[in-house]
């Protein structure tokens, strides 16, 4: 008995064993049949529940051992292939499991580690993880970088303070023009964003002098690297208004490589956008040849909406920039030419209603303005720890034609002609020895020539028929010459620079013919000469984490005027300090003051009338004036990199005390311009605040940003004394993200009020408020389409608003990596117009502005 | 002679390509662990994976060691710690806080590990071994992800692991693996250690070599465990040997003797 349960046993072992089913395969690659190592396959019984699973081998085989099969399912899936669902009872062992190629669509989740990391006073920015479908180049991206501000006119600001150095792959390679590098650059070619905070860019005085700023490091992608990389679009179309062919091209070329690098860019349009803007030097510092434009003649006023709304241009810009690495230094030459043609027109209608019935005056205007600009600018610089040398030569040639036609009271045509020259080498040279002691030399030679053409005629109902021509020379040649030793000791850096300043002006204008109403001289041959010696003393401590500056310039000045002013000799002193505190790597607050004396800018000095523009003249002081200023600021900045949150303050309060205040006086139809000798005092205050954030969940960002001014100045205007106060708030928000994986968008609002009180009688607040959204949708990998739509809501009397609400829409389809296709189509509505009209008990005022109308054009954009 | 030596150089041409594996994947997980002082921890720690090989490292380590091991490198090192050393701000300095590297090929069927504390740096081979996973009913969502539940008994601990299935890769956080889907959270049963997945990107990444590996002992695993059991009871003999100096910290280190390593299997 026991034996036959026994043999009962085993048999029926036996028969479990026989019903153990090998699910075996292969699982292998479409259309080259090679087998696929590492895919997962999966049994699942009927209810989905995973009841065994394996890997393919080194073969692409596979063997699962299942008690039972019936109703089980095989699924098999690897990184790179769609997955395969074998139905097991359809199929007979072993298997072949074929696999197709497709993207595994992975939701992405970004990684937070990459976005935003932090070593040292090197913060680093993932490029792809802030980067959205419907971005290009890498300004579009740095905008969304919590803690990073780019402005529109390009202007980098990293926790409210402005860049001071843009490298790409560690080359200083545009200097202040890095808005072609941020314009230019794919996103896709920029693996990370380096911000280097408290950078000195000069490596001799690291550690001896501190440094509140920060630079901004591309570093890029291998494939970028050590090779030319070219990007080119070229779109054509046709715009409702102005009413003709449309079209946007750039070509973008960058080569980066170890001993030479060059980017050269070639654009064009006529949709909207200034392309000298691209070019804008953001570290150029003053110039201190300070002539100033007596002529002003401005195209009229477009309404507050964003420029590519209501800009009327054809744009071109071509500019290429080359660093060589030489041996000991390197070598960079910066030639740009700019052309941009800008036309606006304005319609201003106003209606008084009189008993003898309505009386209506039309005034039209309509002006042409056209710029050329040429600059070339070659460096050498020498970039040690022991020793720093920089000379730069710049030469800078501008063209400004403006013509402006006016219909209505007073009509007339205006032309002025604005040419501009400037050319100046600077040279600095730093030597540092027994790593504690400095010497530098400088030397900086300005020239500048600034003529001035204006040529009015008028044909006014009383005056008749007039014209009037003015030309006017100025000159000027400036040269500062210095040597400054500093030395360092246990935190302690003193440095001492003296120096003189020499500064030859020029002024000659005439203006042969004036309105009748006006008297006074209208000739004016001046020279404004200056010689300082000075002196800055400098002292820099550096206790446990707190820095503190002392800056105290001496200097005396001896000017002459040729016999139009008594020659005058001044003593200026003008202190300041600042202190920074950054007690970790988090928080960092500065504050600073200063005081001081100036001397009046010289341009005011000016006996005889000259003609600003058909309507308005101005006359100088003629006497020699100082004034006095106080300013207190102080600043905070917080960041918290894991987090991905940046927070920056800032608050700064200035007096200003002048001894000299601006009369306006009207005779007839004219204003005129001039000073009379009555202190004025003025002050301003301005806050603002800026924080972001990421968003990871959504591969996206925050910002939200808070400002206020307020500015009091005093005017003579007709022997009344006004003091006018204006103050201004506003706040605003953006926040972007990828929330699904075929959609991203980017949302902005910005609100703010402005209120104008003249002595005591307040206006009321007028606001103005901005919402725009883009919305990207992409169905497909290879297809996107962009939704944006923008609206403005200005208030244009108290209670009374304008709104506008603007659409533009654009498909893109990307034939391959290399060549993408678009289309656009701009203003879909084809609004026209920004017309208002206001009324007042006794007249109404109607307003007609124009604006870029519909607008369609056909991309098509290449990349090597 | 000349064909052999270019024979040898093309096979370390090839040795040095298959070393440089593209990634199809990356994962950034946290490792939640305790210092010996008994005090939290949490690193961020990085899988780069594809169907048959991983690397399981820390950023800021491959960073350091990148630096340490080039002589350009060096030099920013040692300025980054001078500047570090003169602001008194020395957290900010980069330091291998998670020493640790795993290389885990299914195609050669090895596990390669590099660990180790300060000076005591260790490396060792072993077959590469799947966890002999027993999958439960349980699901979670991780990552907007539908994870299934697992659990294992290695070498010492008890882990439960979450995998995403709709993640084909059967890797995941330091040995782990084997499960029919990426690997997004485990966690052993005393808490000690636990590795949660915070962000996952599609990647054509290298897996990179370790820099200076030839700076690392060859040792054996229980041996380096055993090894740095005994820095751990006595960090201050250990850091002295490091360091060459006799070191003694007034009061002692405090030391949670409950803690242990992620293998506790060497005791």
């Amino acid at each position: 008995m026991i034996r036959l349960t026994c043999i009962l046993a085993f048999m029926l072992v036996a028969l479990a064993g026989v019903a153990q089913t090998d699910v075996s395969g292969i699982v292998v690659e479409e259309g080259s049949n090679e087998p696929l190592t590492g895919a997962s396959v999966i049994l699942r019984n009927p209810a989905g529940k995973i009841r065994k699973y394996a890997t393919s081998d080194n073969n692409g085989r596979f063997s699962i051992q299942a008690a039972e099969t019936k109703g089980h399912t095989l699924d098999v899936s690897m990184m790179g292939f769609a997955k395969q669902t074998v139905v097991l009872d359809s199929v007979e062992l072993p298997v072949t499991v074929v696999m197709e190629a497709s993207a595994t669509m992975l939701k992405e989740v970004a990684v937070k580690a990459d976005r935003i990391r932090e070593q040292g006073d090197t913060i680093t920015y993932n490029v792809g993880s802030f980067a959205q479908a419907q971005d290009r180049s890498i300004g579009d991206v740095l905008k969304r970088m919590p803690g990073i501000d780019v402005s529109n006119t390009g202007k980098i600001q990293y926790q409210g303070e402005d860049i001071n150095k843009f490298y790409i792959e560690g080359a200083d390679l545009l200097g202040g023009k890095y808005g072609i590098a941020t314009n230019g650059i794919s996103h896709d070619d920029v693996g990370a964003v380096e911000v280097m905070e408290n950078h000195q860019p000069m490596q001799v005085l690291s550690g001896i002098s501190f440094s509140d700023k920060a630079a901004i490091n591309l570093k890029l992608k291998n494939k970028a690297k050590a090779t030319w990389t070219f990007h080119g679009d070229a779109g054509g179309g046709w715009s409702w208004q102005p009413s003709g062919a449309a079209w946007d091209a750039e070509l973008f070329a960058m080569a980066v490589m170890s001993g030479f690098q060059n980017i050269t860019t070639v654009k064009t349009n006529n949709t909207g956008e200034d392309l000298s803007a691209n070019a804008t030097d953001f570290f150029a510092s003053r110039r201190e040849t300070g002539l100033s434009r007596y002529v002003s003649v401005s195209l009229p006023g477009v309404p507050s909406l964003s420029r590519k709304r209501t800009l009327f241009n054809r744009s071109a810009l071509v500019s290429t920039n080359s660093l060589w690495k030489l041996k000991n230094g390197e070598f960079k030459a910066q030639v740009d030419y700019s052309f941009n043609r800008v036309t606006a027109r304005a319609t201003n209608t106003t209606t008084y209603f009189l008993e003898s019935g309505d009386r209506v005056v039309t005034e039209n205007r309509d002006g042409l303005d056209r710029t050329h600009s040429l600059s070339g600018k070659f460096i050498y610089e020498v970039n040690k720890k022991t020793m720093f040398i920089n000379n730069t030569l710049s030469t800078n040639i501008d063209w400004d034609n403006i013509r402006l036609t006016m219909t209505g009271s007073l009509p007339n045509s205006q032309s002025a002609y604005l040419p501009d020259y400037y050319v100046s080498n600077r040279f600095k040279m730093i030597k540092r020895f027994n790593g504690k002691h400095l010497v530098t030399f400088q030397s900086n030679n300005e020239w500048e020539s600034l003529p001035q053409t204006l040529n009015v005629y008028t044909a006014g109902v009383h005056s008749g028929e007039q014209r009037f021509n003015q030309s006017l020379g100025n000159h000027a040649f400036y040269t500062h010459e210095s040597a400054a030793y500093a030395f360092s000791v246990k935190g302690l850096t003193i440095s001492l620079e003296g120096g003189v300043k020499g500064y030859l002006r020029s002024l000659n204008s005439e203006l042969p013919d004036i309105p009748a109403e006006i008297a006074g001289t209208t000739r004016n041959v001046l020279n404004t000469n200056y010689f300082t010696l000075y002196a800055t003393p400098k002292f820099e401590y550096w206790v446990k984490r707190v820095n503190f500056t002392l800056n105290a310039p001496v200097s005396f000045s001896h000017y002459t005027f040729d016999k139009a002013l008594a020659n005058r000799s001044e003593v200026y002193f003008s202190p300041s300090l600042s202190v920074n505190w950054k007690p970790d790597n988090r928080f960092s607050a500065t504050l600073r003051g200063g005081a001081g004396r100036t001397p009046m800018d010289l341009n005011m000095i000016q006996p005889g009338l000259t003609m600003t523009d058909y309507r308005t003249f101005r006359q100088g002081v003629d006497n020699f004036y100082n004034s006095t200023s106080q300013r207190v600021s102080a600043s905070l900045s917080y960041k918290h990199t894991r987090h991905g949150l940046f927070a920056n303050a800032m608050v700064m309060q200035s007096w200003s005390h002048l001894p000299y205040t601006m009369v306006q006086r009207l005779y007839g139809d004219y204003i005129v311009y001039s000073y009379a000798d009555a202190a004025s005092d003025g002050q301003n205050l301005m806050a603002m605040g800026n924080v972001g954030k990421t968003l990871d969940f959504m591969r996206g960002s925050v910002n939200v940003n808070g400002s206020f001014s307020s500015n009091e100045s005093h005017l003579f205007s007709d022997n009344e004394a006004v003091n006018s106060v204006s103050t201004g708030w506003s706040i605003g928000a953006k926040i972007n993200g990828t929330p699904l994986r075929w959609l991203s968008f980017d949302y902005s609002i910005d609100f703010s009020e402005i209120r104008l009180k003249m002595n005591s009688v307040r206006n009321s607040w007028l606001s103005g408020m901005e919402n725009s959204l883009l919305i990207n949708i992409m169905p497909h990998a290879k297809w996107e389409w962009r939704i944006i739509g923008e609206h403005y809501r200005n208030e244009l009397t108290s209670g009374k608003y304008k709104n506008v609400l603007l659409l533009d829409t654009k498909l893109v389809y990307k034939l391959s990596k290399r060549i993408e296709l678009s289309a656009t189509l701009n203003n879909i509505f084809n609004q026209r117009s920004y017309n208002y009209t206001t009324y007042s008990q006794l007249s109404s005022f109607e307003s007609q502005r124009w604006l870029r109308g519909r607008e369609l054009l056909f991309t098509i954009s290449l990349r090597k | 002679m000349k064909k052999s030596l270019t024979l040898t150089v093309m096979c370390l041409a090839a040795l040095t390509a298959s070393a440089q594996e593209k990634a199809d994947i990356e994962v950034s997980y946290n490792y939640r662990h305790f210092h010996r002082s008994g005090k939290e921890q949490n690193h961020q720690l990085t899988l780069l994976a594809n169907a048959t090989e991983s690397k399981f490292f820390s950023p800021e380590t491959e960073f350091v060691d990148s630096l340490e091991y080039t002589p350009e490198g060096r030099e920013i090192y040692n300025q980054m710690k001078m500047a570090a050393f003169t602001s008194g701000d020395l957290k900010s300095v980069p330091s291998r806080k998670i020493p640790m590297y795993i290389f885990k090929s299914k195609a050669k069927g090895e596990t390669e590990v590099y660990d180790g504390q300060i000076a005591m740096m260790f490396t060792y081979t072993e077959p590469y071994e799947a966890q002999t996973w027993e999958i439960a009913d349980s699901t979670r969502n991780i990552l907007d992800y539908d994870c299934g539940m697992a659990t294992c008994s290695y070498r010492g601990r008890e882990w439960t692991a979450w995998f995403a299935v709709d993640i084909p890769i059967q890797d995941g956080p330091w040995k782990l693996s084997g499960l029919p889907g990426l690997i997004l959270e485990a966690s052993e049963s005393t808490g000690q250690h636990h590795f949660t997945a915070t962000g996952i990107q599609a990647s054509r990444r290298a897996m990179t070599p370790v820099a200076g590996r030839d700076h690392y002992e060859k040792a054996d695993r229980i041996t380096m465990l055993k090894a740095l059991r005994k820095f751990e009871e006595n960090p201050e003999a250990g850091l002295g040997a490091a360091l060459g100096i006799k070191l003694s910290v007034q009061g002692g280190i405090k030391v949670d003797k409950s803690l242990d390593f992620l293998e506790t299997d060497y005791r």
